[in-house]
């Protein structure tokens, strides 16, 4: 890779394009956040301004009292992190399972993550909802704990199984040596793994958070709607109130993006650390 | 990540998957292939029923009228896919999300492998760059929608004020309107699944050996040339991938046309498959012709990919 | 549509659940739309329901087709102050069709729907009687703009109502209102006669399907010849209604 200087030819179109590119990106997200700081008629003053010329977190309080901006928050916050809990629950053994015991376990893992794939959500989500009819599960929580661990399980089982092959064996066999094998994988195999895990949660987390066909299909209650269903009821239903949905839409992703921050930090750190060959 | 494969470590790998007791001092101990079977089993069970069930269950359904919210249904055999055939709004949506589809995806693999050189290359900023360049494709749709909405406004959407002032246009443009709305969401759909491209094609590039573009270099080959001949071969295969999970995911895409319609939009225009599906059950409650569109959509996808394959195959035999 | 068809005499659906779109009733009012569609903003088809209200009070738009109490208070939200009352934004009484006598007018309607196999329907029923309660239901019309035409006799009288001020700068639309139920000229969405309420079991589905809606957008969008649009919604209606086991035949 040539480290021409910045201000050679081929250095200015590198950071031209680099510009582009994070105009086109970043500059909506950059927009919301503006506006949503805005007061109304600054909101649809022509000529529109980039930055507000008075910041206010009206628009967030009107979200906050006139809304169940909250409520939706809460319940995608225990839907998320449910669907982590019990996917890793169920994905950390099955992948230890599958690159520790001799299974075809690759090839069948490839292959279902392609037939999971291939049953888009909106395929799936009719028979789903008349068998979640049939078993009462419509309007819980509980119905979308489980389409999410079902969709997030296929690529989990791949990741985490990617995770768990990069271990090498003699590791994990010196330790069986000094204790049985169920403390070996306690404390050695898995902290060697928590990166895997740590991103395979990070996927489901994501997954679940923005998930909206299922939720929109399962729940009716209003206390029940996570923040995409929620959101989107918000805006069909004051859908010129637009300060208070681009306050909204900020709050929605900032888990995302502090969960972004998070392990970004965490992964550097996890991979730098020993242990890990290769 | 490669896993040490001395000889001597083959060897212990054998003689561990025996069924040999260890060494610690439990009474009773399952043989191995059981305690791997159980391990598995919960996976395999949650996808058996919350995945393969419903498949099965909406592939039955198919041939039943069966009303969305009762229970009852008539057998009627092939009739849901007779009616289909014959049913224009059908094939209109077929057509509407094939455009959207092929549109998106072309100009994903373009945006995407064209950000992915750039991210490729060094210059300050690189890397938080590369990180926010993930952004889009980790919010939810329904932000990604609404941003858009609002930057699309016709009467005070950023967009049409900027094109104004540059005088490329006399009105403000109805974005949501009949004749853009189709723009409109390709725009958002390019902008939101782009990065997904980036990930995979940055990955690859990353690991393609220097020399190999030093040798095109003294070759006398020039940029263009080089990405012709040195980079697309070296992408082909996880290009191949990308098309594939791409195409798979915007011709069954819901999320995202149904939001744009939410809250105002020219809906007809954009009424792909999944969104005629969803209709069909949802608003006719029909789920029974809900069902028997998606086994079409499953087919349609599934007869692609085996030719999609195919083709790869062919293409790299030769 | 409901209400076009009946200020033009017709009906939707005939006594054996027939559509009858065909007919010259119908043609009329989608002539109607047509005419009225010259006048439209360009674009006006992405504009969703509550833009459509943001173009009024924005002042992008003169007139526009439906008002309701939304309307009042989205004015009162979002208009200058001054603008805000009926002198500004006045009504004008609906249309009355070629071939019609008076007009018909949609009310939007929240029905309370108390299921028979509900669990508390005493303390249902103890529940409306309380909210409808004059004192009662008078703080939830001051908070509640769409309500601004309270669906209780008692409270439309009594002049505590008539004299909040917001009530005070609507009265124009409220009389309007009140004259239109007087003259029983309102009914439900689709709703053409009271007897449809209990006969015509599928007008939700009727709604739900969008048929109606595209016949009138291939006429004003699309260009279509009315006959041509009104055809295939026949068509599509009678598919509609017969698989659901409605019509015969």
């Amino acid at each position: 890779m040539s480290h021409s200087g910045l201000l050679s030819p081929r250095g200015q179109v590198l950071m031209f394009a680099a510009l582009a590119l994070l105009v086109f990106t970043a500059f909506p997200f950059a927009w919301m956040a503006s506006t949503a700081l805005k007061p109304s008629r600054e909101i649809f003053v022509t000529p529109p301004t980039l930055w507000p010329t008075h910041v206010t977190l009206d628009n967030l309080g009107r979200l906050f009292a006139e809304t169940r901006f909250l409520t939706y928050f809460r319940n995608s916050l225990i839907v998320s992190f449910t669907t982590v809990g019990l996917t890793l629950l169920v994905a950390v053994p099955a992948a230890y399972g599958l690159t520790r015991f001799r299974f075809h376990g690759r090839e069948m893992i490839a292959g279902l993550i392609l037939f999971t794939y291939m049953f888009a959500p909106i395929m799936i989500i009719i028979p789903f909802y008349v068998a979640m009819r049939f078993l009462g599960l419509t309007n819980t929580h509980l119905g979308l704990i489980l389409a999410y661990t079902a969709f997030c399980l296929p690529f989990s089982l791949w990741l985490l199984r990617t995770f768990f092959q990069s271990i090498p064996l003699e590791i994990e066999e010196a330790a069986r040596i000094d204790g049985s094998r169920l403390q070996a994988v306690i404390h050695v195999v898995f902290p060697l793994a928590l990166p895997g895990v740590v991103a395979t949660g990070t996927f489901t987390f994501i997954l679940a958070w923005n998930d909206y066909i299922f939720a929109r299909v399962l729940l009716s209650a209003d206390e029940m709607k996570t923040l995409p269903v929620g959101i989107a009821d918000l805006y069909n239903a004051s859908v010129v109130d637009w300060g208070m949905i681009m306050a909204a839409g900020v709050l929605v992703i900032a888990p995302v993006a502090a969960v972004f921050v998070f392990i970004q930090r965490f992964l550097v750190v996890g991979w730098g650390s020993g242990g890990v060959k290769g | 990540m490669s896993r040490c494969v001395s000889p001597a470590h083959r060897e212990r790998r054998a003689r561990s998957e025996r069924a040999v007791p260890s060494m610690g001092s439990e009474p009773f101990r399952l043989p191995e292939a059981a305690v791997g079977f159980l391990l598995i089993l919960p996976a395999i069970l949650l996808l058996l029923s919350l995945t393969l069930y419903p498949v099965l269950y909406g592939v039955w359904i198919s041939f039943f009228n069966k009303h969305s919210f009762f229970p009852q249904q008539t057998f009627i055999w092939l009739d849901n896919y007779i009616f289909l055939l014959r049913d224009p709004e059908f094939w209109a949506s077929v057509w509407r999300g094939t455009v959207y589809a092929l549109s998106t995806i072309m100009l994903q693999i373009v945006l995407g492998v064209g950000a992915a050189l750039l991210l490729n290359e060094l210059f300050p900023g690189r890397n938080i760059l590369r990180g926010i360049v993930i952004f889009p494709y980790v919010v939810p749709t329904v932000v990604a929608v609404i941003v858009w909405k609002w930057l699309l406004n016709s009467r005070f959407g950023l967009i049409n004020y900027l094109i104004e002032k540059a005088g490329l246009v006399d009105q403000p443009i109805s974005f949501m309107g009949k004749d853009w709305i189709m723009v409109s969401l390709i725009i958002v759909s390019v902008w939101q699944f782009f990065p997904f491209v980036v990930i995979g094609v940055l990955a690859r590039l990353q690991t393609i050996p220097e020399e190999l573009y030093d040798a095109a270099k003294v070759d006398g080959g020039n940029a263009w040339q080089r990405f012709v001949y040195v980079t697309l071969p070296q992408l082909k295969s996880v290009l191949f991938v990308i098309v594939l999970l791409r195409s798979i995911w915007m011709f069954t895409k819901f999320d995202t046309p149904w939001l744009m319609i939410q809250g105002g939009g020219a809906e007809t225009y954009i009424r792909t498959l999944p969104i005629y599906t969803y209709m069909r059950t949802f608003a006719y409650y029909e789920a029974g012709l809900g069902s028997a569109m998606a086994v079409v959509m499953f087919l349609a996808l599934a007869g692609a990919a085996v030719l999609y394959f195919r083709i790869w195959r062919r293409e790299e035999n030769l | 549509m409901g209400e076009l068809i009946k200020s033009n005499g017709g009906a939707l659906f005939d006594k054996s659940n027939k559509p009858l779109f065909t007919d010259q009733k119908m043609i009329e009012v989608l002539e109607f739309w047509r005419e009225l569609v010259k006048y439209a903003p360009p674009g006006w088809e992405g504009d969703g329901y509550l833009q459509t209200f943001q173009n009024l009070y924005g002042q992008k738009a003169a007139m526009m087709f439906q008002g309701y109490g939304r309307g009042a208070g989205l004015i009162e939200k979002f208009a200058p102050k001054e603008m805000a009352n009926d002198k500004t934004f006045d009504v004008w009484s609906k249309p009355v069709g070629p071939s019609g006598k008076e007009p018909g007018v949609q009310v939007d309607e929240e029905p309370w729907m108390l299921f028979k196999d509900a669990k508390h329907q005493k303390e249902a029923i103890e529940f409306l009687k309380f909210f409808y309660q004059d004192d009662n239901y008078l703080e939830y019309v001051s908070t509640v703009p769409i309500h601004l035409f309270p669906i209780t006799k008692s409270l439309r009288a009594s002049p505590k109502y008539q004299n909040l001020e917001m009530i005070q700068r609507w009265k124009g639309w409220i009389e309007v209102q009140q004259g239109y139920l007087d003259k029983d000229q309102g009914k439900p969405t689709l709703v053409v006669d009271w007897s449809d309420m209990t006969e015509k079991p599928y007008l939700l589905e009727v709604l739900g399907s969008g048929i109606v809606r595209d016949m009138v957008m291939d006429v004003v969008l699309e260009k279509w010849e009315p006959k041509r649009a009104a055809e295939k919604a026949q068509r599509r209606l009678e598919d509609l209604l017969r698989s659901k086991g409605y019509l015969k035949g």
